[in-house]
């Protein structure tokens, strides 16, 4: 028998009737049975879940989930690639979250290891964890999270000359870095290499969220051709705390969730700037061009 | 002419008393640099300069009602 079809044959048998919130039941598949497959099969657990959504099948894992985003999304962000670039405050939340949501793959990249002032707002640093490479410690949680999500971790510093790399085969990249310079870097190798591209950055109790999708001015119609870089913002004054990085985190990972899904409308030509302090959520339009509306020197 | 200028943020700190938002008197002719020297806040603390919700520079001309809203660099992850 062919492979697909014994797959096939072996996630509907093995498949059970779970119970649902809403009274019903639908047919789950379990992290054991899951595992079981996969090592009779000699595949990745990611494959057997994909053939079960396929089929019609729920890992039960992901049910709460695909209760909102269905099936359809689900399988979209099971087979789904993204490059989460710095494992600090918002790398780990949003590797937490992505992990859980059911993402096929997570390319993780982080030159940096853990000092016990991280520990404020950084979910991968632990007590007996400082020293430890960053990126290593968000493969290790994917691991214990969900392991069937693929991970490539990375412990390097990203660079004009060495991004393209690591971010070829990439659905999406996801920006958790702590320098703007290096921002830009990024999102220029997104746009060369076309592929969606979702800012957040934290600072205090100041946050802001936006999705640049190739060709989109994005940051650069912030930080121009021109106009001063600043290398880094007034985060160096007022730190981060706990609370910022989880909320902004959250909504880069909604960004990648719709980007992937399709469902919703991406916050694109707009910079969302947060204020936790005031609960204030401003939009700021972003539509010329790169490089005309390049502000001040900051 | 009026306008209203509200620093987003960390840079409501330059605001006396906790206040969101500031209204200010100035010349004909005024400037977005003009408003954010007025408000007492330092010309290189904005790096996002908004009027009435359009990205604009530190040079944009102001009109009597105008709101500018000013943005710090947010840069940490």
């Amino acid at each position: 028998m062919k492979l697909a079809a014994r797959l096939k044959e072996l996630v509907s048998g093995r498949s059970t009737d779970e119970p649902a919130p809403s009274g019903g039941t639908y047919r789950g598949l379990t992290i054991e049975a899951t595992r079981r497959i996969a090592e009779e099969l000699g595949l990745a657990a990611r494959a057997v879940e994909i053939a079960a959504l396929e089929n019609g099948i729920v890992p039960v894992r992901y049910h709460r989930g695909v209760a909102s985003i269905g099936l359809e999304g689900q399988l979209k962000l099971r087979r789904a690639k993204a490059a989460v670039v710095g494992a600090g405050g918002l790398g780990g939340t949003l590797v937490e979250i992505l992990a859980r949501f059911g993402i096929g793959a997570l390319v993780v990249i982080d030159g940096e290891t853990f000092t016990e002032d991280n520990i404020n707002r950084q979910v991968l640093c632990t007590e007996d964890g400082i020293g430890a490479g960053k990126a290593e410690a968000a493969s290790a949680r994917v691991a214990r999270v969900n392991a069937a999500v693929d991970v490539e971790a990375h412990r390097i510093y990203i660079r004009k000359d060495n991004i393209d790399l690591f971010l070829r085969g990439c659905d999406l990249v996801i920006d958790a870095l702590d320098s703007i310079p290096v921002r830009l870097i990024l999102q220029e190798a997104a746009a060369r290499l076309r592929i969606p591209f979702i800012h957040g950055a934290v600072a205090g109790f100041a946050g802001e969220v936006m999705t640049v999708m190739p060709g989109d001015a994005g940051l650069l119609a912030l930080f121009g051709p021109g106009a001063g870089v600043p290398r880094s913002g007034v985060e160096t004054e007022v730190g981060v705390p706990t609370v910022t990085p989880a909320v902004v985190a959250a909504l880069e990972a909604m960004e990648a969730v719709k980007v992937i899904t399709g469902r919703g409308t991406p916050i694109r030509n707009r910079l969302l700037c947060i204020d936790l302090d005031e609960s204030a959520v401003t939009a700021v339009r972003i539509e010329a061009p790169a490089g005309e509306a390049a502000p001040p020197e900051a | 002419m009026t306008v209203d200028v509200r620093p987003f943020a960390t840079l409501r700190r330059h605001l006396p008393g906790g206040e969101t938002a500031l209204r200010i008197r100035l010349g004909d002719g005024a400037t977005v640099r003009d408003a954010v020297r007025r408000a007492g806040i330092p010309e290189e603390s904005p790096r996002i300069v908004m009027v009435n919700g359009r990205l604009a520079t530190l040079d944009a001309a102001l009109a009597d009602g105008d709101a500018v809203s000013l943005f710090p660099a947010v840069g940490g992850g």
